[in-house]
């Protein structure tokens, strides 16, 4: 079997220490090299004095406050949880009231005459409405009527000339 | 009247205290089931149980005991909000352990962004060591009290100078117990780093402590 060197010993202590190493051949390794080397003897005492030191330290308590104050914070954070409070008598008057609302808004329904049928209007010709650039003109003039009349620019522009230019 | 009223109220008491005797014989995931079907003791049972211990964890974890309480009880609110999402085929103390856990990382963290938290706790450290000597158990001979005075702030500095992450696997396996695996699921890391972080802690442990209990 193979003796142990510290490395190894180091580097596999916390499962010595843990008692992960249960097979019997791997652990009297571990006990031949811890009456061997000097040095890994003491890290292993250092460390189980210093955790019994550790264990033996005594533990904090808390303090008096603290449970009255913890107790003030759960009571508050239940309630938060509950939601809002209502009285069974203030839930029970809102739902009657929803419930008279829902019924007087059906028979206002079903009160309500039936809507009568428009008649459909006959169709009219819209004017068509004609834009020119610059100074906003519009006319609602039937185009065709100014074309007859012998306007040269059609569809409802105006048609300003000097006086005399016309043969 | 007086003879009235204590024969009304001793019952109760009685009762109560039986109700609260009850709930300190069942489990945790037991206690947690009354709590959620509307026990009002049954909370305060699992207060009972984890107050200390979760003190003693933080504490050891972030050095500061003051603000150790502040961390534990909003461990303690954070469960009673979400417990009724604790799956109760898990442990209830590997859940609790994580919360705490995780808030005694934040503090940490928070700590290391505000230098002015860690100067508050070095002088409340300083201002420990000026307490008087009455405070001491002085049933004790003096040399006893000493050694025992010095090896707890000897141990006590020792861990804190554990790396952070080193320091909550070390507590964990050394003070509470704890398995591996659990020690994995409250760290959120894995079986191979809880080993190697806590060979390495002990190992810092080890050479930091020796050559003070020489």
């Amino acid at each position: 079997m193979a003796s142990m060197e510290c490395a190894e010993f180091l580097d596999r202590y916390t499962d010595y220490r843990d008692g992960v190493v249960t097979a019997p051949r791997d652990r009297r390794r571990f006990e031949r090299h811890l009456a061997t080397c000097e040095t890994c003897r003491s890290y292993d005492t250092a460390v189980r004095r210093g955790v019994l030191a550790l264990q033996g330290a005594g533990t904090v308590t808390p303090s008096e406050q603290f449970r009255t104050r913890l107790d003030a914070r759960l009571r508050r954070e239940a309630l938060t949880l509950a939601g809002p409070l209502v009285s069974p008598r203030v839930g029970a008057a809102a739902g009657l009231l929803v419930a008279v609302a829902i019924t007087l808004l059906a028979l206002q329904a079903a009160r309500r005459p039936a809507p009568l049928e428009a008649h459909a209007l006959p169709p009219v010709p819209f004017p068509k409405p004609v834009a020119q650039a610059g100074a906003p003109f519009v006319t609602f003039q039937d185009p065709r009527a100014l074309t007859a009349a012998g306007n040269p620019i059609p569809y409802g522009s105006a048609l300003i000339e000097p006086v005399g230019t016309h043969h | 009247m007086r003879a009235i009223l204590k024969r009304k109220t001793t019952p109760v008491t009685t009762d109560r205290a039986l109700e609260r005797e009850k709930l300190h014989d069942l489990d945790d995931g037991q206690v947690v089931s009354r709590h959620l079907a509307g026990d009002p003791q049954a909370f305060g049972t699992l207060v009972d149980r984890y107050q200390v211990r979760l003190l003693n964890f933080v504490n050891r974890t972030i050095g500061d005991r003051e603000r150790a309480e502040d961390l534990v009880q909003e461990v303690f609110i954070r469960v009673f909000r979400h417990i009724h999402r604790f799956d109760q085929t898990k442990k209830f103390s590997t859940w609790i352990y994580t919360i705490a856990s995780n808030l005694a990382k934040n503090e940490l963290r928070n700590r290391s962004r505000n230098p002015l938290v860690l100067f508050q706790t070095i002088k409340k450290n300083w201002d420990a060591d000026h307490r008087p000597l009455q405070f001491e158990d002085t049933t004790a001979r003096p040399d006893d009290l000493y050694r025992k005075r010095y090896l707890k702030d000897a141990v006590d500095s020792c861990v804190k100078e554990l790396p952070e992450h080193h320091r909550a696997v070390f507590v964990l396996r050394e003070l509470e117990g704890r398995s591996y695996q659990e020690i994995a699921e409250i760290t959120g890391c894995n079986l191979g780093t809880v080993k190697s972080r806590l060979n390495r802690a002990r190992n810092t442990f080890a050479h930091l402590i020796g050559p003070q209990l020489d």
